[in-house]
């Protein structure tokens, strides 16, 4: 085999990739398009007024003031939520009785939909921002919460023999054996949390707020700025796309060993 | 290092079996159960407790006995009733669509490798995008209509479903999947007796997700939109600025939502008895 | 040095007792490598876990130097038979075996000689960067027998480390134990199912009987010191030991226990299964999660 011929079966697998990839994406975008020129709906904007609508109104001083605040807000909301629930759950997991006494309570907790604290907190904190930043919070602690809880129950009895063979405790055991091995399961949590972080934000700010995110998205609705509504759907979208990305790459990392232990695992 | 166990120094060498010393202590059976018991009393003592001290007000946080005495008269008036059930019915009817969507296009795509590959992008751009993004579009297209409720709740609960049929039928054992072709089982055959009964766990899982998620959109829905419902009522009771009225009704949606917890669990177990999962965890 | 004394576990749970181990008693001198060996069932991994402090027993006494063992003591290390579950999976090979060094407190430099020597010792020096997992299983067995000498121990408790690996594998392993333990002088306490195994490896043999268990015998191997694979194995008085432990063991299960324990060989699995009910307040005090739920959690399949 020449190595020209090598060239070609490789730019051939490249293109049927990228077509693989990207073409359902591009026939998506063409109906799209169509549907929005041939209906001449009053609701359907199409990609290419939504797109240079969202550079005109998003890339301006309103990212500043609308979108780095909500971002920075759902942030904080999430990474309190996570030092909360790993917290609350840890010794909750390791403790049976700790966990039997608070499992019916937690049980209903959960169970309450998030979004319902938007009134809940407005009427308990106000208005401001630390009130949207509770939102968050109170939303998301308990996926993180209670896959902590599981986690840290299922600790291998066998790791955990071992520990104590090797006078392995307190904080090291905690770092170690305890976390180490819930990792997987508080990265799920973690997961569930973030999706419920940016329908508590949004909602918060359309809610409760003159400003963010949210907020400008439904103004733009009540006022009927089609394109505008619509570039701002498009950025929360890109908005959930990217947080997840992120987190999936970290998460990639942080449990590396987990998914080469599964694999192995099932090699055998 | 632990408390001093019961290990007597060398009492009576090799004096057999003495009465059980150190009597294993096991739990009563229902000890969990009254442990549960006292947390929640617990609970209940702090939030009565809590808004008689100086630190929370009252008007902000009212007692519990408050807050349940509002909720059971407010159980007896028919308006309530009728929130509860536009707020079921919008959240199954919901879950429902999503599954039937779900369960067909994941089996459809899941079971040829050349569809999902062309998908996979798509899914992987379009699942992360936060279903309230379209609350805009929704009360632009059906104003407070019941249809912007389930366009939410379909859009959130459909992924969950979805993703998980597709992981359910790629699980799916090449040695079974050969055998069956070698045995002559035609596609409609596997389908039935290989693939459903694999993806079956995947399905429900999938569903017990979906469930959750709709709930959660149901109300978020209601309150944002105005769509009849529990949702509504909270919202409107918060403007009115009715407390403990406020309170009831999430005390109500948190009832709801250990229902609806409670019974997709039930159906689960029901349904995979034979599957390894739900018996360990029955076990536990 | 190591002094077990009437040892007695019952295991109460749903409202019935088992009586997994009745009535122990034997004595390990220094530098003394035994083999215990019995019917499948019989409360070995009981035993050891008793031996080792991670469990109490219900009555009797084990002592290490004449101090009794209340927990885990400072100079002793176990190996389990389930390798793949006692090596950390998110450390590399090195980070496994340093693990209990760095508890120690023991410097830096003295750390990495532990180490390198260790994983020399059982000739993984190449595997140090590696994750447990990318190692066959007795490879990952190599790498808990380092991380054990590695801790310096007096005494090594080994709960039948060999069961689950393939009996080319096996071989390698037992001379390596042997080999170690004469470099190391520790006294060893070998816990097995297989009776071949038990008497090349051991200067003596402790038999035990079906559950609940007693010491049935305790049986002097006296091959030369120096032991192959090969000329070992095939030496008349290894045969001969072979069959008086063998024969103390079918008596053991014909006459030993009223349940009338089927000693058709599954592996040691059973007593791990009867630890289940294990009690729950021993673990309080240190905040330990190991509490009374020892039901090992798959974490596969759909969650």
């Amino acid at each position: 085999m020449s190595a020209e011929a090598d060239a070609t079966a490789t730019a051939r697998k490249g293109a049927a990739s990228a077509l693989r990839v990207l073409g359902l994406p591009a026939v998506l975008i063409a109906l799209w398009w169509w549907a929005a020129a041939s209906s001449g709906s009053f609701f359907l904007t199409d990609p290419g007024t939504i797109a240079a609508t969202f550079a005109e109104v998003w890339i301006s001083e309103r990212f500043l003031t609308d979108v780095l605040p909500s971002v920075g807000l759902l942030l904080t909301g999430y990474a309190l939520a996570a030092v909360l629930g790993i917290g609350v759950g840890v010794p909750l997991g390791m403790s049976t009785r700790l966990r039997a006494a608070a499992e019916p309570v937690l049980e209903f907790l959960r169970a309450v939909p998030p979004p319902v604290l938007v009134p809940l907190l407005m009427l308990l904190v106000g208005l401001d921002t630390s009130m949207r930043a509770a939102v968050v919070v109170s939303g998301c602690v308990w996926p993180v919460l209670l896959n902590t809880v599981e986690g840290v129950r299922a600790v291998d009895p066998v790791l955990a023999d071992t520990c104590r063979v090797y006078g392995i405790r307190g904080r090291r055991r905690l770092g170690v054996l305890v976390l180490r091995s819930a990792s997987p399961q508080i990265a799920a949590g973690l997961r569930q949390a973030l999706s419920i972080a940016i329908i508590l934000m949004v909602i918060s700010e359309m809610f409760a707020s003159s400003s963010g995110l949210g907020y400008a998205v439904v103004q733009f609705q009540r006022s009927f700025a089609i394109p505008e509504m619509w570039s701002g759907i498009v950025l929360l979208g890109l908005l959930g796309v990217a947080l997840s990305a992120v987190f999936a790459r970290a998460e990639r990392h942080a449990l590396a060993w987990h998914r080469g232990l599964r694999a192995a695992s099932r090699g055998e | 290092m632990t408390a001093a166990p019961a290990a007597r120094p060398a009492a009576g060498t090799g004096a057999g079996p003495g009465p059980a010393a150190a009597a294993p202590r096991r739990p009563l059976p229902g000890r969990d159960a009254l442990l549960g018991v006292a947390g929640g009393a617990a609970f209940l003592l702090v939030w009565e407790a809590v808004p008689r001290t100086p630190a929370v007000s009252a008007d902000h946080l009212p007692p519990a006995s408050e807050v349940l005495a509002t909720l059971a008269a407010r159980s007896a008036t028919g308006a309530f009733w009728s929130a509860v059930g536009a707020t079921v019915s919008a959240w199954a009817l919901g879950l429902a669509i999503a599954f039937a969507a779900a369960v067909a296009l994941g089996l459809a795509i899941g079971s040829v490798p050349a569809l999902r590959a062309a998908t996979a992008s798509t899914v992987e751009f379009l699942r992360p995008i936060p279903s309230v993004a379209l609350i805009p579009l929704a009360i632009l297209m059906y104003g407070s209509d019941l249809r912007s409720t389930l366009l939410l709740v379909v859009y959130a609960s459909f992924w969950q479903i979805y993703i998980q049929v597709l992981y359910g039928v790629a699980d799916l054992d090449p040695v079974a999947e050969q055998t069956a072709r070698a045995y002559g089982l035609g596609r409609w055959a596997r389908l039935r007796h290989l693939v459903w009964p694999t993806a079956l766990p995947y399905l429900l899982t999938g569903v017990r997700l979906g469930a959750a998620v709709a709930l959660i959109l149901t109300i978020t829905a209601q309150l944002t939109i105005g769509t009849p419902g529990l949702g509504q009522e909270i919202s409107v009771a918060q403007s009115s600025g009715a407390a403990p009225l406020v309170y009831a009704l999430i005390v109500a949606t948190g009832l709801l939502g250990v229902a609806v917890n409670t019974g997709v669990r039930a159906v689960e177990r029901r349904l995979l008895r034979w599957h390894s999962s739900v018996r360990g965890e029955a076990a536990v | 040095m190591l002094d077990v004394d009437g040892l007695r576990k019952t295991y109460s749970g749903r409202g019935r007792e088992v009586e997994a181990v009745r009535d122990l008693t034997f004595r390990l001198g220094e530098g003394e490598l035994a083999c215990l060996v019995g019917p499948s069932g019989c409360g070995k991994t009981t035993l050891l876990k008793c031996v080792s402090g991670l469990m109490r027993p219900t009555a009797g006494t084990v002592a290490l130097d004449g101090r009794p063992v209340t927990g885990p003591p400072p100079d002793m290390a176990v190996v389990f038979q389930e390798y793949g579950r006692s090596l950390f999976p998110w450390l590399t090979v090195r980070g496994n075996v340093e693990l209990p060094l760095k508890e120690k407190r023991l410097p830096k430099a003295r750390r990495r000689e532990l180490v390198d020597g260790a994983l020399e010792a059982v000739g993984l020096a190449h595997a140090g960067a590696r994750h447990p997992w990318e190692l066959s299983g007795g490879m990952q067995q190599r790498v808990a027998i380092a991380r054990a000498i590695a801790y310096e121990p007096r005494v090594l408790l080994m709960d039948e480390p060999f069961a689950a690996v393939d009996a080319q594998t096996r071989a390698d392993l037992e001379d390596l134990i042997r080999g170690l333990w004469k470099r190391f002088s520790m006294t060893v306490l070998f816990v097995t199912h297989d009776i071949d195994e038990a008497v090349y490896l051991g200067q003596r043999v402790i038999v035990l009987s079906a559950s609940p268990t007693v010491v049935q015998d305790d049986v002097r191997v006296d091959l030369p010191d120096e032991r192959d694979q090969l000329t070992t194995r095939s030496a008349p008085r290894f045969a001969e030991l072979r069959a008086q432990v063998y024969r103390e063991i079918q008596t053991a299960k014909n006459g030993g226990g009223p349940s009338g324990a089927d000693g058709a060989g599954t592996g040691g699995a059973e007593a791990d299964g009867a630890a289940d009910p294990d009690d729950p307040e021993a673990d309080k005090g240190t905040g330990g999660a190991d509490g009374p739920e020892r039901t090992p959690t798959t974490t596969g399949g759909p969650r």
